[in-house]
């Protein structure tokens, strides 16, 4: 068994190239040959995410692992844990593992981890919670060989204390949930929202999957908000309300961080067609980095809603290339016509939207209109350079 | 196809995989598929602790990740709006879709000098489907060089005197599969794995080879071949590779058995034959550059020295682990190092270890999912430090035209000016004049063939992230006297001098504008030779190739025609030397070979030297003369000068120290020391020996002072 070394990485080496003129050479050479035997020498190391406990660390192949594991106590100790799958309620039957003196440590973190995902779809008990606090203070004292394109990095095998505490967390937030959905208010939204900085994780993330399960029972209330508030005050609440309410859908797009509005944008993209959606199309059409985005929600609408329609087929007719890509991804080779006539407008951007949208097809139909295209002595040389399918 | 979601029993998964093995990872009552979410959620997700990144429809950057129909569309309209970038297919995947690689580069194949060739560098994407940081990098460099293609800058620079091929989805039925199922993958239930790794899905690393794209139907989900074990020439010489298909690093049937793997090397095609400099396969997840080495001791140095260079760049923790000598996985950077001695790296993405570095949950392989906030703050950094590495393997600068003018009438009282004749050599004009006054003040322009410089924000030189080179050239003149002594003045330098805009020659920094005086007691008249030493660096570190008559250019792993300013080629360059204020030709050289053999007193001797001991470079007639150094010459002891002959008849045993000096039309002099050792006459004895030691001591001595002479001084 592999034994943990020590992290040996190559500090500082960023400052090498000043630190080595080019004329000296031969002390170049010396150093670079000290640095290449800390860098191989780092080849196997451990990360940070490392245990830094005092106890025995160690580091495992997956053949080790499976070896540990099919020894009869560990198996016993895996049969419990399914049999307490069955049973959906934690009454303590595993807490002799945080102690077995007979099973290896290696053994003991993989099936405490294992035990400890497995309470997270159990009802909490007493004895869960007594046993999440135990694990939470133990260190994850095993690394597990990983392959990095070849060389062998071992990082943690499992992280205990954290699984722990999320599993933990887990059943905070149910108990919590169980409260808000009891009894739906305004004031204890606006309450929350106030004080949304000054509340806990728990608390944060309790809101936000009640709004997340039940949209409609609480999108009466959100529409009594300022959504432009809330985003200011409680942003991520804001961002879950947008998933359920066109108002603050807008007010995300416009003013919101750009991750969770691309995520919003592509989220609401993929729902059905609506009357309303050109209210929030249009936003995110006037914001620069979600507009290719909102081109692409409008073209998947573009063949029930007439309105779309037309709005992007005006768009590709003047050479918008990120609606021509999203027009020819949403209509395949119903676009070909259109797009073989505009290739003889006068516009150069309607051109190159043209030639853009028929080689993204890429389809017969487009292929031949491009090879068409391609010797009509009608079309301007640069052009047809580009013709090529 | 169909995403099942309800339990799998045991024992559908146990037919593929043997039950000894797998009873022991994969829970009887577990699906063998699950699901990422954001936080718990079931029995059958695995809590990322951040939202699961799904796949985002978009031609321009979005804080995520695109769809590859996107990235596709935004690749074609970059190549259809920019004459620098052109698209071509370089093969077919498993699935025979087409494999894009993408040229960027001016449409000649020489530099903006003409007839030289441009430097040939290759970045591949997305080999691993799983890896969806890898793609968006390579988009991100693809639409930096483009959309800042008329920045009269590195931007500008790289496309008109390189010739860039990105590649950035290599593995695109993985990648394509990853999409498919962006928040799904199965449990593994391969025999070698741990029960909790995920495989195929989302988790899909290997191409698509004898797999279906139906996640459910799990008999096929772990076969397919690692494109990066696929590769000459250390295929499956290890056992960092597999020969069992259900392996994740399983290596095929033979090198280069993958379509993909041949597309890649057929990408080469692109380069129009210039060899390629630079190869980067673009990986995710560690964070570092693994570098591939040879025990090509010169490639092997200039990679190490890169690949630290890139890392700093990155403006972020990144790391340098070079691999052994003669050993390998079957990876392509392996291939692109042993077989065509490029530079080369897998580049290994952020996270370091896993996503709990962006508060996930550090779930096993989390840092293959890379939160979707995190990809433009990572393309940035990613991009600016593989546009370093193509500015560096572009080739070192060139001083190609500098001029001294008059500061009050701007006249032009010495120039040089090199112009490419061809891709290996460039001739030179100058001119010189003796008008220079003391104490008088002069403007010096230089021009460099690359931009020299990046500035800020605001427009202020500085460094290039990560990197520290001195901003202003280091100027000097150095003047030859008569009798071979040499004189030294530092001009003053700094920042300023550095062009912007119209001032420039093409790109911004490209011109180097300083004003100087004369140094004070400096006679024009009295001296033979002046020139200008210029000694600075390229952004990048890379030193001036100080002679530019012959073009450096890339061959087998290191610089060829990259001198310094002793003209020795190497791989660092040096100062150059080449524009002379005042000239009259070189002084002669001695090349050795006067040694008078030993001597016996009262016996005549002759010696003539021969007459290429000394040489003018430029072919003219040369004057001989005899001197003491340093007591007088003794009289016995006649020299003639026409004949380079001596002679005489010694009288007495000892030793006597003389120069012979070889004299131009222009008054240069080479000297060579001249030590006669006198034994003593037939019937003395003893004292030859010590004499003839004495005599090799004082002859190592004086050559030693004469080489220290003739050398410039040393920075």
């Amino acid at each position: 068994m592999a034994r943990y070394t020590p992290l040996m990485r190559c500090h500082g080496l960023s400052a090498m190239p000043d630190v080595f003129p080019c004329h000296h050479r031969a002390k170049r050479g010396a150093v670079i040959a000290t640095l290449l035997a800390c860098c191989l020498s780092a080849t196997v190391h451990a990360q940070n995410g490392a245990p830094t406990t005092n106890g025995p660390v160690q580091a495992l192949s997956s053949a080790e692992l499976r070896a540990l594991l099919s020894e009869p106590a560990a198996r016993a100790y895996q049969q419990k844990i399914e049999a307490l799958k069955a049973r959906s309620r934690y009454d303590g039957e595993l807490d002799a593992l945080l102690d077995d003196p007979q099973l290896p440590l290696a053994s003991k973190e993989w099936l405490l981890h294992e035990l400890v995902l497995t309470l997270r779809s159990q009802t909490a008990t007493d004895a869960g919670w007594r046993l999440l606090q135990q694990v939470q203070t133990l260190p994850s004292q095993t690394l597990l060989w990983h392959d990095f394109e070849g060389r062998q990095r071992a990082l943690p095998l499992v992280s205990l204390a954290r699984a722990a505490l999320v599993t933990e967390q887990h059943w905070q937030i149910q108990q919590r949930l169980e409260k808000l959905n009891q009894t739906p208010t305004l004031q204890a939204l606006q309450t929350a929202i106030a004080q949304w900085p000054q509340l806990s994780r728990v608390d944060q993330l309790a809101w936000q999957q009640t709004l997340r399960q039940h949209p409609t029972r609480w999108q009466p209330l959100l529409a009594q908000l300022d959504a432009a508030e809330t985003l200011r005050n409680a942003p991520t609440l804001a961002v879950v309300a947008a998933h359920a309410d066109t108002t603050f859908l807008a007010t995300v797009l416009q003013h919101g961080d750009a991750a969770e509005a691309s995520a919003l944008l592509a989220d609401w993209s993929a729902r059905p067609s609506q009357a309303d959606d050109w209210q929030w199309l249009s936003i995110a059409l006037a914001r620069p980095a979600l507009r290719s985005q909102a081109w692409f929600g409008i073209g998947k609408r573009s063949s029930v809603d007439p309105t779309a329609a037309a709005r992007i087929e005006t768009a590709v007719a003047q050479g918008d290339r990120d609606a021509t890509a999203a027009w020819v991804s949403a209509r395949g080779d119903s676009t070909v016509p259109a797009l073989q006539k505009q290739l003889y407008r006068r516009e150069l951007p309607a051109q190159q939207a043209a030639v853009l949208g028929l080689r993204l097809l890429s389809t017969p139909a487009a292929q031949a209109a491009l090879r068409a295209a391609k010797t009509d002595p009608r079309l301007p040389a640069n052009l047809r350079q580009e013709l090529q399918p | 196809m169909s995403i099942r979601q309800r339990p799998v029993p045991l024992l559908l998964t146990a037919l593929a995989v043997s039950v000894s093995h797998c009873a022991i990872f994969v829970s009887v009552a577990e699906a063998t598929q699950l699901q990422y979410t954001e936080q718990p959620a079931g029995a059958n997700s695995v809590a990322l602790g951040y939202p699961v990144p799904l796949p985002i429809d978009s031609l321009t950057p979005v804080a995520g990740f695109r769809s590859y129909s996107s990235l596709h569309a935004r690749h074609q309209q970059l190549a259809i709006d920019s004459t620098n970038a052109v698209a071509a297919t370089i093969g077919e995947t498993q699935q025979q879709r087409p494999i894009w690689a993408y040229l960027l580069s001016d449409s000649d194949n020489a530099t903006v000098e003409g007839f030289i060739d441009e430097a040939g560098l290759l970045q591949n994407g997305g080999i691993h489907a799983r890896e969806w940081q890898s793609p968006e990098v390579l988009t991100g460099i693809y639409e930096t060089l483009i959309t800042n293609e008329a920045d009269a800058g590195l931007h500008q620079y790289l496309l008109e005197n390189t010739r860039i091929a990105l590649i950035p989805v290599l593995n695109i039925d993985g990648f394509l599969q990853t999409q498919r199922y962006p928040d799904r993958f199965m449990r593994s239930t391969y025999a070698e794995d741990p029960g909790n790794w995920p495989r195929d899905g989302r988790m899909r690393r290997k191409n698509m080879r004898n797999v279906d794209e139906d996640l459910s139907s799990e008999s096929d989900n772990l076969y397919g071949i690692d494109l990066n074990r696929n590769n000459a020439p250390w295929w499956a010489t290890s056992n960092r590779s597999s020969g069992n298909p259900g392996s994740l690093v399983y290596h095929g049937t033979s090198p280069a058995s993958e379509p993909e793997t041949q597309a890649l090397q057929q990408a080469l095609n692109l380069l129009d034959g210039v060899p390629v400099r630079l190869y980067i396969d673009t990986h995710s997840f560690s964070k570092l550059y693994y570098l591939s080495r040879n025990g090509n001791e010169r490639r092997d140095d200039l990679a190490l020295t890169l690949g630290l260079q890139m890392a700093a760049a990155t403006g972020n923790s990144y790391t340098v682990s070079p691999d052994p000598i003669n050993s390998g996985i079957g990876s392509t950077d392996e291939y692109f190092t042993y077989e065509h001695q490029a530079l080369a790296y897998t580049l290994e993405i952020e996270p370091r270890d896993s996503s709990a570095e962006y508060g996930g949950f550090g779930v096993t392989h989390d840092g293959f999912i890379l939160p979707a906030s995190q990809i433009e703050r990572v393309r940035t950094e990613l991009t600016r430090a593989a546009l370093l590495g193509y500015y560096k393997q572009a080739g070192a600068p060139a001083l190609i035209q500098a001029e001294v003018r008059d500061a009050v009438t701007d006249s032009v009282l010495a120039s040089l000016s090199w112009t490419a004749q061809s891709a290996t050599t460039r001739s030179k004009t100058s001119s010189d004049s003796r008008v220079w006054q003391s104490g008088a003040s002069y403007r010096l322009v230089l021009d460099f063939n690359k931009p020299m410089r990046v500035r800020n924000d605001q427009g202020d030189i500085v460094n290039y992230r990560g990197q520290s080179v001195t901003l202003a050239p280091r100027l000097r003149l150095l003047a030859q006297q008569s009798d071979g002594s040499t004189l030294i003045a530092d001009l003053d330098s700094n920042t300023a001098g550095w062009c912007q805009g119209a001032a420039c020659r093409r790109y911004d920094s490209d011109r180097f504008e300083t004003s100087f005086n004369w140094p004070a007691g400096w006679d024009a008249s009295q001296l033979i030779n002046v020139r200008l030493q210029v000694a600075v660096s390229d952004f990048a570190g890379n030193g001036l190739d100080a002679n530019p008559a012959t073009v450096m250019r890339w061959h087998e792993g290191a610089w060829l025609h990259y001198e310094d300013e002793f003209a020795v080629s190497g791989d660092s360059g040096g100062a150059d030397q080449q524009l002379y204020l005042i000239r009259s030709g070189e002084p002669p050289v001695y090349n050795g070979g006067i040694t008078v053999p030993s001597l016996r007193a009262g016996q005549a001797f002759e010696y003539q030297f021969a007459a290429d001991a000394f040489t003018d470079p430029e072919g003219g007639p040369l004057t001989y003369e005899l001197r003491s150094d340093p007591s007088p010459l003794p009289s016995w002891l006649q020299f003639d000068a026409v004949n380079r002959r001596l002679s005489g008849t010694p009288p007495t045993a000892g030793n006597v120290s003389a120069q012979i000096v070889a004299r131009d039309a222009d008054g240069n002099i080479a000297v060579a020391p001249l030590t006669l050792t006198i034994q003593a006459a037939e019937s003395d004895s003893g004292g030859g020996g010590t004499s003839s030691l004495v005599g090799i001591m004082l002859l190592a001595v004086a050559l030693a002072r004469r080489f220290r002479q003739r050398l410039p001084q040393r920075q």
